[in-house]
C-alpha cells in the first residue's frame, strides 16, 4: 500500500519539486519513535560541534546553533538523501574564517555581515549547480585530494587549538610553525587551570571513543565542564583565570539580509566571490560524498542533483536567518544511521530538541571554559585525519601519493581556499591522465588472427579500447611505432575498435598518417568498428569508406582517392 | 648674562598656555550644586570646572573607527543588551561610570584610559587598560571576561581612547576615581539605615534591589542582592563606596551628604548580601566573613 502511493507520488511533478511528499507516507508509528530517538541523540550530538565550529569561523556561539537549525530543517525538506544530516563543518568553518578575516575582524559585527552575506552567495552558486544538473561534477573530484583535505583542515585546527587549550594567546593567520614557534616561547605563560581542563576534555573524549559507545564528544565535554565546575568550586572562577564562553542570546527567528551595499562589500567583493565559489565546491564535495556513503549503506537511491538544490536551498535559507555556510556532517549522518533514523523527520526533531536544549542551558554552557573547547576541537581535528587511509594512500607509489602530498602541503601553507582549487585542478588532471591512456595491445601473426574478419587478408592487429582524443596521440603514435618495428610497415593492419568508446580529429589524424604510410607498401588500413552510427561523420569528412562486415562489424577504409 | 633670564621669561610666558592646552576647560559644564548653602560644605575638587572635557557625542566621526566607538559606547551603556554575552548580573558600565564615563569622580574614562598600564595594588602587578576592563566583568559585572582580543574588549577600549582624545597620558588627572572621603571617627551601619531610607529609597528601593523597567532591565541600578556587584568589586569597599556616594549621590546632588552620612549609608550597604567573591572558594565564600576594609 505504502509502496504504491509513493511510487504514485514519484511520478507527479509536485514531487519532484516537494521531494519530501517521498517520504512523507512513509510515517507510521514505529518509524516515528525510531526518528523522535535519532532526532533526540542527532540534537545532543550537535552542541559541542555548533559552539567549536561557530567559534572556527569567527561566528559568535549563537550563530553555531543557528546553522545547526535552519540549513538541517531546509535539507532534510528539499534534500533528497533520507539519512544526511547537514550542519556546521570543520573545512567549511576553516575557510570562511581564511576568507573574509582579511576584510575584518572576526567575531565583529562586520564580519558577521561578511558571513551571512556569502552564506547566500554559496546557496545560490549551489541553487545554480542543482538546477543546472552539473551533479556530475563531483564524480570527478579525487578521493585522494579529498582525504588531502581534510587531513590538512585537521591538523590546522588541532595546531590552532594549542594555544586556547593552554590558556594562551597567540597572533593568529600565521604559518603553522610560527605559532608553534610562538608557543614553544610562551610556555611559561601557560595557564595550568586551563591546560588541565583541556587535558581532561580530550584525554575523556579518547577514552569514551576507546572503551564505551557513548559519543566521545558529549562525554568530552560533560567531563569537562564538571571538572571545571569542581575546580571553581574549590579555587573560585576568578583565579583560575580561565577565559569562558560567555552568555549566549538566542532567538528563536534571528532574521539577517545579505548586505551587498557598495560600502561593506565592495571591498571584499573580489575576495567573496572567489570565495564563494571554493566554499561552494568544498561544501557540496563533502555534501556528494556523505550522501552517495550514505546510500551505499542503506541501500537508498539519492539523486544527487536534487541533493544539491537542498543544500542551496538550506544555504540561501541561512543568509535569512544568521546562518554561516553548512554541508553534509559525515559523523552526524553516520550517528544518524548507526541509531536507526528512518525519515529525514530526523533533522527537524534533532533541530527542535537543539533549540530547547539551548534555551534551557545556555546559563550552563556560559561557564564553558575556552580550553574545554579547544579540547573538544583536537578531537574534532584528530577525528578528520585517518591514519590507516592516509597511510595507505603515502605507500602507493603512484601519482595518488604526490597529488595527496601537494594538497596537503598547499593547504596546510597556502590556505584551504588554494587547496581546494589545487585539489580540483589536480583531480581534473588526473582523470584526463588515466583516461588519456587507452589500453593498446599490439598483435602479430596468430595471436591476431581471432580480430579480424577471416575474408580479410593477413595482416597484424592493434586492439584499442577506451577513448581515443588528443590527450591519447602520444600512446598511440608509441603503439603504432611499436608495431612498425615488428612489420616495419609491410603488413596490412587493422585496428580492433569494438569497444571504443570516443574517437576526435587528433587520433584520426594518426591513422589517415600510417594508412598513407601503409599505402605505399600497398598494404590497407582497416578499422574494424561496432556500429556505423558513432563516427560515420567525422570518418567520412576525412574520405573513409564504411562497409558492414559480418557480425555486424564495419570496416573503415580509407577512399582509394584520398591515398 | 642677559640670555638665561630671557629664556626663563620666555618659558615664564609659555608655560600657563601649556597648562591651559593641557585639559581643555569649559566652565558652562560646571555642575550646579545642591540647594544646600555649599559654602559651608567642604568640596575636594580642586577648581570648580577645571576638569577635562572629553568630546561631544555628536563628534564620533563618521568613518570604521566611528563606527566601532558608537559601538563600545552602546555597550558602556547598555550593557545588558549589548554586552549580554558578559554580563553576570543587571548592571550596566554606566551604572557606576555616570554620565557615559564622562562624570568627573565617578571613575571617568577619560581619567583612567590615560593612566593605563599601571601598578594595581588589588592584583599586585602591572595591568593594562584590557585587563582593568576584563576585572570590571569579573566583579563588578559579576560575569564572564571578555577575552583581550574580543570584538566587545575591542570596542569598550575604542569608546575609552575617543572619551581621552587630547588627555594627557600617564598623568593623574584632576576629576579621576572616586574622589577622597576621610573616614570618621566611627561609621555605624545603623545609623546609615536611616539615612539610606531617607535619602537614597527613593530610587533604589526600601530593600536596595533598584527599580525596573517593564522590560526588565534597571532603571536605578540595585544596591546589593544577586543582580547587583559581587564582594570583590570595588565598591564593596566600604571606603571606595563612601567616595562614590559622597561625589554622586543622591543623583543630581553630589557633595550634599556629609562625610560622615556617605560613611554610615556604605556601611550600611556593605553589610547586605551579594554574590560571592569568584576569587575564592565557594567553602571560603560560605564560612569567612568579609572585613569592610578588604575587597
Amino acid at each position: 500500500m505504502i509502496k504504491q502511493t509513493t511510487t504514485k507520488l514519484a511520478h507527479s511533478w509536485l514531487a519532484h519539486w516537494l521531494p519530501f511528499l517521498h517520504w512523507l507516507p512513509l510515517l507510521n508509528r514505529q518509524s516515528l519513535a525510531a526518528d523522535v530517538t535519532a532526532g533526540l541523540v542527532a540534537g545532543i550530538l550537535i552542541i559541542p560541534q555548533a559552539i567549536a565550529l561557530a567559534t572556527l569561523s569567527g561566528m559568535p556561539p549563537e550563530y553555531g546553533f543557528y546553522t545547526a537549525i535552519f540549513p538541517v530543517i531546509v535539507v532534510s525538506l528539499f534534500g533528497s538523501s533520507w539519512h544526511v544530516l547537514s550542519g556546521p563543518n570543520t573545512a567549511v568553518a576553516i575557510l570562511t574564517t581564511s576568507i573574509l578575516q582579511i576584510y575584518a575582524s572576526p567575531f565583529t559585527p562586520d564580519y558577521i555581515a561578511y558571513v551571512i552575506t556569502l552564506t547566500f552567495m554559496v546557496g545560490v552558486l549551489q541553487l545554480g549547480f542543482g538546477l543546472l544538473r552539473l551533479g556530475v561534477v563531483f564524480n570527478y573530484f579525487s578521493y585522494t585530494v579529498m582525504v588531502a583535505l581534510i587531513t590538512g583542515v585537521g591538523i590546522i585546527i588541532m595546531v590552532q587549538s594549542i594555544s586556547p587549550f593552554l590558556g594562551l594567546m597567540v597572533n593568529i593567520g600565521e604559518p603553522l610553525e610560527d605559532t608553534l614557534y610562538q608557543l614553544a616561547y610562551s610556555i611559561q605563560l601557560i595557564n595550568p587551570y586551563a591546560a588541565g581542563i583541556g587535558l581532561i576534555t580530550v584525554v575523556s573524549g579518547f577514552l569514551a571513543k576507546k572503551y564505551t559507545r557513548f559519543p566521545p564528544l558529549i562525554a568530552a565535554v560533560v567531563i569537562g565542564m564538571l571538572a571545571s565546575f569542581i575546580l571553581e568550586l574549590f579555587i573560585g572562577s576568578a583565579s583560575t583565570k580561565m577565559d569562558k564562553l560567555g552568555f549566549i542570546s538566542f532567538s528563536a527567528l534571528p532574521l539577517s539580509v545579505p548586505d551587498f551595499s557598495p560600502e561593506t562589500f565592495a571591498i571584499a567583493q573580489q575576495g567573496m566571490i572567489v570565495g564563494a565559489i571554493s566554499i561552494a565546491f568544498l561544501a557540496l564535495m563533502q555534501s556528494a560524498i556523505i550522501a552517495r556513503s550514505m546510500a551505499v549503506s542503506s541501500g537508498q537511491h539519492v539523486n544527487m542533483n536534487q541533493e544539491i538544490v537542498g543544500h542551496g536551498l538550506s544555504n540561501i535559507a541561512g543568509g535569512f536567518l544568521s546562518c554561516f555556510v553548512s554541508c553534509g556532517s559525515f559523523n552526524r549522518s553516520a550517528a544518524n544511521l548507526e541509531s536507526g533514523a528512518v525519515t529525514p523527520l530526523v533533522g527537524i526533531i534533532s533541530a527542535f530538541v537543539l533549540g530547547f536544549l539551548v534555551y534551557f542551558a545556555s546559563d550552563i554552557l556560559a561557564f564553558m571554559p575556552m580550553a574545554l573547547m579547544a579540547g573538544v576541537l583536537i578531537l574534532v581535528g584528530w577525528g578528520l585525519i585517518d591514519g590507516a587511509e592516509v597511510k595507505k594512500l603515502l605507500s602507493m607509489k603512484t601519482e595518488t601519493r604526490v597529488i595527496f602530498l601537494l594538497t596537503l602541503g598547499t593547504t596546510l601553507y597556502g590556505g584551504v581556499q588554494n587547496g581546494v582549487f589545487l585539489g580540483l585542478f589536480l583531480s581534473v588532471v588526473s582523470y584526463l591522465r588515466n583516461v588519456s591512456k587507452p589500453e593498446i595491445q599490439v598483435l602479430t601473426g596468430e595471436r591476431a588472427e581471432q580480430y579480424y574478419p577471416l575474408d580479410f587478408e593477413e595482416g597484424n592487429v592493434l586492439l584499442i579500447s577506451g577513448s581515443l582524443f588528443f590527450g591519447s596521440v602520444p600512446a598511440l603514435e608509441n603503439a603504432l611505432m611499436e608495431m612498425e618495428e615488428l612489420d616495419e610497415g609491410k603488413e596490412h593492419l587493422y585496428l580492433s575498435m569494438r569497444s571504443l568508446q570516443n574517437i576526435d580529429q587528433a587520433s584520426l589524424k594518426v591513422f589517415i598518417q600510417e594508412a598513407h604510410k601503409r599505402a605505399e607498401h600497398g598494404k590497407r588500413l582497416v578499422m574494424l568498428l561496432e556500429s556505423d552510427k558513432l563516427y560515420q561523420r567525422s570518418l567520412k569528412q576525412h574520405g573513409y569508406v564504411l562497409t558492414p562486415g559480418r557480425g555486424g562489424v564495419f570496416s573503415a577504409t580509407l577512399a582509394e582517392e584520398n591515398l | 648674562m642677559l640670555k638665561p633670564i630671557l629664556m626663563l621669561a620666555l618659558m615664564w610666558g609659555i608655560m600657563p598656555s601649556f597648562a591651559a592646552d593641557s585639559a581643555e576647560v569649559r566652565p558652562d559644564l560646571v555642575k550646579p550644586r545642591a540647594s544646600l548653602p555649599i559654602q559651608l560644605i567642604k568640596v575636594p575638587a580642586p577648581n570648580p570646572g577645571e576638569y577635562f572635557i572629553p568630546p561631544y557625542v555628536a563628534d564620533i566621526p563618521e568613518d570604521k573607527y566611528g563606527a566601532v566607538v558608537e559601538w563600545g559606547r552602546k555597550i558602556f551603556t547598555d550593557t545588558q543588551t549589548y554586552g549580554k554575552r558578559f554580563v553576570g548580573n543587571g548592571l550596566n558600565c554606566s551604572s557606576c561610570h555616570l554620565s557615559e564615563g564622562r562624570e568627573p569622580f565617578s571613575g571617568p574614562i577619560w581619567a583612567a584610559y590615560p593612566s593605563y598600564p599601571d601598578y594595581r595594588t588589588k592584583t599586585r602587578n602591572v595591568v593594562t587598560y584590557e585587563e582593568r576592563v576584563q576585572d570590571c566583568f569579573k566583579y563588578s559585572l559579576d560575569g564572564i571576561a571578555p577575552t583581550i582580543d574580543a570584538p566587545e574588549m575591542e570596542a569598550l577600549v575604542a569608546y575609552s581612547h575617543w572619551l581621552s582624545t587630547g588627555a594627557p597620558t600617564n598623568t593623574h588627572l584632576p576629576g579621576r576615581g572616586f574622589g577622597s572621603v576621610k573616614k570618621p571617627q566611627e561609621a555605624q551601619a545603623e545609623r546609615g539605615k536611616d539615612t539610606y531610607m531617607s535619602h537614597c529609597s527613593q530610587c533604589h528601593g526600601t530593600d536596595g534591589l533598584g527599580k525596573k523597567h517593564p522590560d526588565g532591565r534597571y532603571m536605578f541600578p540595585p544596591l546589593w542582592g544577586k543582580d547587583s556587584f559581587n564582594r570583590a568589586a570595588g565598591m564593596t569597599k566600604a571606603k571606595t563606596m563612601a567616595q562614590f556616594i559622597r561625589a554622586n549621590m543622591p543623583l543630581g546632588a553630589p557633595f550634599s551628604l556629609s562625610e560622615q552620612e556617605a560613611w554610615d549609608i556604605a556601611m550600611y550597604i556593605w553589610i547586605q548580601d551579594r554574590p560571592y567573591d569568584p576569587r575564592k572558594s565557594l567553602f571560603v565564600n560560605m564560612f569567612i566573613p568579609v572585613t569592610p576594609g578588604q575587597h
